[in-house]
């Protein structure tokens, strides 16, 4: 069972590097794009202001994030019947690097406040500096390098300049889009070239720094080729490196556009701001993934429950799918009730639940090749494909936990107290959102175009909380067959919603390969559904 | 963007999770790379002792594992011996009888995550 402690704790450490991002990355972006260029002009004020402003929220996002996760430890910890352990958990070190990340966010974000009102002074950048580099270094604390018996100092070492790396790159970005909001009158043009410029080797700095700690990082705890292909941790890590290129490759055509902007001369494209949108995106969902990392045993540390190369190239096989399913009293007789999570799944809910991918693997290529179709002008029927969302949730809705309502003996608002069966239905209302903003949008009854940045941003993070749903299992390799079918659709459902987003801000004929990745990620998607494998019904 | 009914209706749902569910730990993260006894183990006398050994440094005064013996009835089981190696969980057992017995654990890794796990061994008659 997919216990909710464990998505908690990825998903507030992945909120947790975002707000870093926003504050340690803003003050490199301070310093080093903005600082250089200075105060003259009115929009260079305004946009420090603005980065000072990012930057306390950020350090707030560090310090809330920080004390939910402080929180939910003891909470976890505690039985039923007793009260929290907080008297020993707070004498341990995890909790006193937790305190003062707390205390160094807080007094980060007094620091950023008092400099946005008072002025710089090199005194105020040095304390802002200061508060910012410990907030990075601290996190090492919270890597697995904390945990390690041996060689702890250099992994940790590695680990503090790789997530400083991260959010310097990240966070560069984000305060970059800010500045672009900000950056609107033609005659601003050679500022904003100017921060273009200043940028690029910054985010060609902290990405060197990022690869290069990531990969003597993954040379530790990846040991060898088995290890990378046939662990949880391997796989998580080829996911970052996917995530990371993709995000380059929109990099990289700034970077070149930022060259030729420098050498004509001409004020910065639309374009390249939204790439970089883009890449904000991708960047924000990479940190989602470096969180869900951190709750997975290291590759080398996993020995017994690796899976072969060829069991994992058997997922990947394509088979027709049977689109058979077991009776429900069947399933019921043979499956053990709904909250013992130590019991063992039988063939009848690995079948049923084969059946529940195959239908929905339909559904989503059904779509994909009617959005396809849309897209190429020809059949204008094919815009209302957003409606099979709604069968596609009715279905997930009735089958997804058996042993709950409507077919199972546990009542609805029984089986709601239950983690996954919760997230189920979260699930559902979501693809029912997704139905309707989209369909609205597309049969023009919704008109403002703002709508239409509904579904991508819900399918983009979607996939992103896919990627941290790390389908705990009492067996790891179980749980790891499972997971190696889950990713790449939590990928591609990343790349359909930031392919949608890039569509949608690009100009025709620009938007036509966006267009294309997206629609295509979703064919791929509803593909990988339909050849979909439980791990227990592979022989 | 005005998207007020949607992030409305995320929040209220978020909210739902938190109020209504507990946070289980996650089985992943800290694992026994080794123990005695065994998972699955038939033993033909009964352990004065059980040791679990872990791929991380665990905080020994959060940490736990509970025996469930034959009856269903947990025993209770003192705290880790604290002077063991980082990495390892030792806890003395009682007298055990003869039958079948369920071992959980539940530990806090040094890097902060709270993770579980559970295995059967037997004490032969």
């Amino acid at each position: 069972m997919e216990t909710l402690g464990g998505l908690l704790s990825v998903v507030l450490r992945g909120f947790s590097l975002a707000a870093l991002a926003a504050s340690t990355g803003g003050i490199a972006f301070a310093l080093l794009v903005l600082g250089p260029l200075g105060g003259g002009s009115p929009l260079a004020r305004r946009a420090l202001d603005r980065t000072l402003r990012l930057i306390i929220w950020g350090s707030v996002g560090v310090a809330f994030t920080q004390f939910l996760l402080l929180m939910l430890q003891p909470w976890a910890l505690a039985d039923p019947a007793v009260a929290w352990p907080l008297r020993e958990f707070l004498s341990i070190g995890f909790a006193r690097v937790g305190l003062v990340r707390i205390l160094a966010g807080m007094a980060l974000a007094v620091a950023a406040w008092r400099l946005r009102r008072r002025g710089p002074s090199r005194a105020s950048w040095t304390t802002v500096t200061a508060l910012g580099l410990l907030l990075g270094v601290s996190s090492a604390w919270l890597s697995h390098a904390m945990g390690r018996l041996d060689d702890r100092g250099i992994l940790m070492a590695l680990d503090a300049l790789h997530q400083i790396g991260a959010a310097v790159w990240v966070g560069g970005l984000v305060h970059l889009v800010a500045f672009w909001f900000l950056w609107r009158r033609p005659g601003d043009d050679p500022l904003a070239r100017a921060v273009l410029r200043r940028f690029s080797p910054l985010a060609l700095a902290s990405v060197g720094a990022l690869a290069g700690t990531g990969t003597a990082l993954s040379l530790f705890y990846v040991d060898t080729l088995d290890g990378l292909l046939g662990t949880g941790y391997g796989v998580m890590l080829l996911t970052k490196v996917i995530l990371l290129a993709a995000a380059l490759l929109l990099g990289g055509l700034n970077f070149f556009a930022v060259r030729r902007l420098h050498r004509d001369g001409r004020a910065p494209a639309p374009r390249l701001w939204w790439f970089t949108e883009g890449e904000v995106g991708l960047g924000l969902t990479l940190l989602l993934v470096a969180a869900s990392l951190t709750s997975l045993p290291p590759a080398r540390d996993v020995r017994g429950d690796r899976a072969t190369i060829s069991e994992v190239a058997a997922r990947f096989v394509p088979r027709v799918p049977g689109l058979t399913t077991p009776r429900i009293d069947d399933l019921l007789t043979s499956a053990a009730p709904l909250a013992d999570s130590l019991a063992e799944r039988k063939p009848e809910e690995y079948a049923w639940s084969e059946f529940n991918h195959h239908v929905a693997g339909l559904f989503v290529l059904a779509m994909g090749l009617l959005a396809w179709l849309e897209r190429s002008g020809g059949a204008r029927w094919a815009r209302h494909w957003p409606l099979l969302f709604l069968g596609l949730a009715a279905f997930l809705f009735v089958r997804n936990d058996p042993r709950a309502w409507p077919l199972g003996p546990a009542g609805f608002w029984e089986s709601m107290v239950l983690p996954d069966v919760l997230q189920h239905r979260m699930a559902v209302a979501l693809i029912v959102a997704l139905a309707l903003f989209e369909w609205s949008v597309r049969s023009g009854r919704l008109r403002s175009p703002r709508w239409s940045y509904v579904f991508p941003l819900l399918c983009a993070g979607g996939g992103a909380l896919l990627l941290t749903h790390s389908h705990a299992m009492w067996n790891l390799k179980a749980e790891f067959l499972t997971e190696i079918t889950h990713t790449p659709l939590g990928v591609l459902a990343v790349f359909t919603g930031w392919g949608r987003w890039l569509e949608l801000r690009l100009p025709p004929p620009e938007n036509r390969l966006p267009g294309r990745v997206w629609a295509g990620s979703m064919v791929l998607l509803g593909a990988l559904l339909l050849f979909y494998r439980e791990s227990g019904a592979v022989p | 963007m005005n998207n007020g009914p949607f992030w409305g209706v995320s929040l209220l749902l978020c909210t739902v999770v938190l109020l209504l569910a507990r946070p289980e730990p996650a089985p992943g993260h800290a694992i026994v790379v080794e123990s005695s006894p065994a998972s699955g183990e038939v033993l033909s006398r009964a352990p004065f002792e059980i040791t679990l050994r872990f791929n991380s440094r665990i905080e020994k005064t959060l940490s736990k594992a509970t025996l469930t013996g034959p009856g269903g009835d947990p025993l209770p089981l003192p705290q880790s011996a604290p002077d063991a190696a980082p990495d390892r969980l030792i806890v003395s057992l009682p007298p055990l009888q003869p039958g079948l017995y369920l071992l959980r654990w539940k530990v806090l890794s040094a890097d902060g995550h709270v993770t579980q796990g559970a295995f059967r061994f037997a004490v032969a008659p």
